[in-house]
């Protein structure tokens, strides 16, 4: 059922915006192609290479006053190849002022990190913090529909969103158990994953945003597999505040999440192991970040103006048992740290040039050089 | 767990039903297009100026910021009018 009710949302939103994109001969239709480009340099003990080159194209279209469509194609080269991706199509329309319906592949807002304050121009640093990126935990893409807004009360603001997805896909295979895929294209079973933010912003001149966000699923595992009914559930808390200190002429920047994911107890299979035997681990693991930048934009000088200052400290703990877990040298399951030094260059109000130091358990020290354009 | 997730649903939908029937206070209604462009915009990135795009593409950045920060309309309308320099 709740797969047609899915289909039926995203068939409708499609339909609508292919209707005004027919009859809209006048050329009202309106769109944008913007996008940006970034190029990475990682210096430690071990190599001292441009690892990355980047480049996503967003294009917007305004269909009509009340349809939207935003899409974004992102080129990676980490990996040694080209890799292209759809990183979001999403149709939009807004039922009402504060009320917009979507559908397609998107990124929720679970939590702020994903999706806003760790993109593009908007990350102070050329890393992510530790469980935030790759191998992370919380949902990063989703494929479904959702509505979402914001609204003023008296002196302060709220937004909202809320979303209805194919969830997250347990991973089972020997390096990854119990971790998840979190940005498939297409299910693996007939369950969905609800979830959702609200975002509060109690201060007059929006300067605090706080947040608090949750994701469900009952199921996760392929269809009629033995992993199907393994369930997650997880929670976020996000803060973002900006404040001009007049005394010396600069913005303080300071940035925070916690991210909770708690997965049913399942025995999952051993690798090659020929007997066919299981083991089994609790599954819980808990992410957190927090940032400050000061830059001194209000100062005359023109360098000076434009630098930036940014610290950030990570905490990852991963579960014991896990073969994604966490060990350090001793052999012993603790949390996976990070500290982060930033030295930022604004050439531009989204383009940047950032310097980073950065230790993390694990791996030797290392210096980012990214070069970040946004258009 | 599916009545969890009703009743869930249906205090959410309820607090912001209330919360969004409270009128903003005089202060907020009558905010200018500059101020909020720099207090909204500011919140995540540099503020961006008049002449980084055009007109018509304001109005297209308003749609997706609307989208991608939350701010409410009235704010979207007003940051673009300002920005198209209206």
């Amino acid at each position: 059922m709740k797969n047609k009710i899915l289909l039926f949302c995203i068939v409708t939103v499609f339909s609508a915006t292919q209707l005004v994109a027919q009859t809209n001969n006048s050329g009202n239709t309106k769109l944008l192609i913007t996008g940006h480009a970034s190029v990475t340099a990682i210096l430690d003990t071990g190599q001292s290479s441009f690892t990355d080159a980047n480049f996503s194209a967003i294009f917007l279209y305004q269909l009509a006053p009340k349809l939207f469509v935003e899409s974004e194609i992102e080129i990676e080269t980490g990996d040694g190849v080209a890799d292209i991706g759809l990183e979001h199509a999403n149709l939009v329309w807004m039922v009402g002022k504060n009320v917009l319906f979507h559908a397609g592949r998107f990124i929720p807002h679970f939590g702020m990190y994903r999706g806003r304050l760790g993109e593009g121009f908007m990350n102070r640093f050329a890393s992510n913090p530790v469980g935030f990126g790759d191998g992370g935990i919380g949902t990063m893409e989703a494929v479904g529909f959702g509505v979402q807004g914001g609204f003023a009360a008296g002196c302060s603001k709220f937004n909202y969103d809320g979303w209805v997805s194919n969830g997250p896909q347990l991973l089972t295979d020997a390096e990854n158990t119990g971790q998840f895929d979190y940005e498939a294209y297409t299910d693996n079973n007939k369950n969905k994953a609800i979830g959702g933010r609200i975002g509060f912003l109690p201060l007059s001149n929006s300067s605090l945003e706080i947040g608090a966000s949750f994701e469900s699923t009952n199921k996760t595992g392929s269809q009629y597999s033995a992993d199907e009914s393994v369930g997650v559930i997880a929670y976020a808390v996000d803060l973002n505040y900006f404040h001009m200190i007049k005394a010396i002429k600069s913005t303080l920047r300071v940035q925070g999440e916690f991210k909770k994911q708690d997965v049913d107890k399942h025995d999952y299979l051993i690798p090659d192991d020929e007997f066919g035997g299981t083991y089994t681990f609790d599954n819980t693991a808990q992410t957190y970040y927090i940032l400050a930048s000061l830059r001194p934009g209000g100062v005359e000088n023109k360098v000076l103006r434009n630098l930036e200052v940014a610290l950030r400290y990570s905490s990852y703990k991963t579960p014991d048992g896990a073969p994604w877990a966490y060990y350090d040298t001793n052999g012993k399951n603790t949390d996976l740290t990070q500290t982060a030094f930033g030295l930022n260059y604004w050439l531009k109000w989204n383009c940047v040039a950032k310097l980073c130091y950065q230790m993390q358990d694990g791996v030797t020290d290392q210096v980012f050089i990214q070069l970040f354009y946004g258009f | 767990m599916k009545k969890v997730y009703i009743i869930f649903v249906f205090i959410l939908a309820s607090t912001l039903t209330l919360l969004n029937s409270c009128a903003p206070t005089a202060m907020i209604a009558e905010k200018s297009g500059a101020q909020l462009w720099g207090e909204n915009c500011n919140r995540c990135h540099n503020a961006p100026s008049q002449d980084q795009y055009a007109k018509e593409q304001w109005e297209i950045i308003g749609t997706h910021m609307k989208m991608k920060a939350g701010i409410t309309n009235d704010e979207m309308t007003k940051i673009v009018a300002f920005l198209k320099g209206e």
